[in-house]
């Protein structure tokens, strides 16, 4: 198996179980490709930092409950905070009586 | 209102409001940075990110009985933010041509026609000690997103971001398995050769 493979089903293996045969060959291929290990770190570090930082599950249960962090986790994320213009708009939405 | 005593900043012009706007003023001063960052981490268009988080908190004000347990006003909010997302994704993938894989694709570059790397990939290990370096890795990566194309981006940020299981996204994009994998395969390329033109472990500089 070639990297270009393996590295597909590196990806694979964060999305799907991989079959034995493939799990095999990726682990025999990990053992003397330093290229491929250093794709597998890449795309596992997407995964960690893509993770929004307030820890809510898909389910939408907190699993770890932090409320006053979570702000200052957030704060480096983004250079600009909500604009106020944006926030401002926002505001006159709240206002307004619903339209339904 | 237990959530009131919690609340820093003061409430503008809160008598003059119902209850519930009253609320969802306080949720807007309180939450607002935090809607608008996943939004943004999501969508990587200011407008659109905009208009979701507006819509998030008109919903958050039209249902405010569905919100239980004062302290997770923002798990709440995040959560039905993320429906609007899901929503968002679930007209873009719907579009004519946008979930259409193209022949070849570009991460096909990163490869020599025997199937090894054409550059290997750089070693990543760092960031896990340097909070500054974890910052930087975050914004270049939200930046890195903003330019995927729109399928894998989508693909990317509802499995990576609002973590649904593979068969809720194939759902959401009306895509295939097999074609969902490779989507995340080329997302997953792309952000990566993306990253390493623009973060390296402990600053800037090549290793």
């Amino acid at each position: 198996m070639n990297c270009r493979q393996v590295s597909r089903l590196v990806s694979d293996g964060l999305d799907r179980k991989l079959a034995l045969h493939e799990r095999l060959a990726v682990w025999i291929h990990l053992l003397y490709c330093r290229a491929c290990a250093a794709y597998r770190r890449q795309v596992r570090m997407l995964r960690e930092f893509a993770r929004p930082p307030e820890a809510v599950t898909s389910s939408g249960v907190v699993s770890h409950e932090s409320a006053e962090p979570a702000s200052s986790h957030m704060a480096p994320d983004f250079d600009e905070p909500l604009s106020p213009e944006a926030r401002h708009r926002i505001r006159q939405a709240l206002d307004a009586p619903p339209s339904e | 209102m237990a959530e009131r005593n919690a609340t820093e900043r003061p409430v503008e012009h809160a008598s003059s409001l119902d209850p519930a706007s009253a609320n969802a003023a306080a949720w807007l001063d309180e939450h607002g940075d935090a809607l608008w960052t996943y939004a943004m981490r999501c969508v990587g268009r200011r407008d659109v990110a905009e208009d979701l988080v507006q819509e998030s908190f008109v919903a958050a004000l039209r249902d405010p009985s569905r919100h239980r347990g004062e302290a997770c006003v923002r798990t709440w909010l995040i959560a039905i933010l993320k429906r609007k997302v899901v929503d968002h994704f679930r007209a873009l993938a719907r579009r004519p041509g946008v979930a259409e894989l193209p022949e070849r694709a570009r991460e096909e570059t990163s490869f020599t026609d025997r199937g090894t790397w054409a550059q290997p990939p750089a070693d990543w290990s760092s960031p896990r000690v340097d909070p500054l370096d974890r910052a930087a890795f975050r914004r270049a990566l939200s930046g890195c997103l903003s330019e995927l194309p729109p399928a894998a981006r989508a693909a990317f940020v509802l499995r990576e971001v609002v973590q649904m299981s593979t068969p809720e996204v194939c759902e959401v994009l009306a895509v295939t398995a097999a074609h969902l994998h490779v989507l995340l395969h080329r997302a997953r390329m792309r952000l990566r050769g993306c990253l390493e033109s623009r973060w390296s472990p402990g600053g800037k500089g090549a290793c």
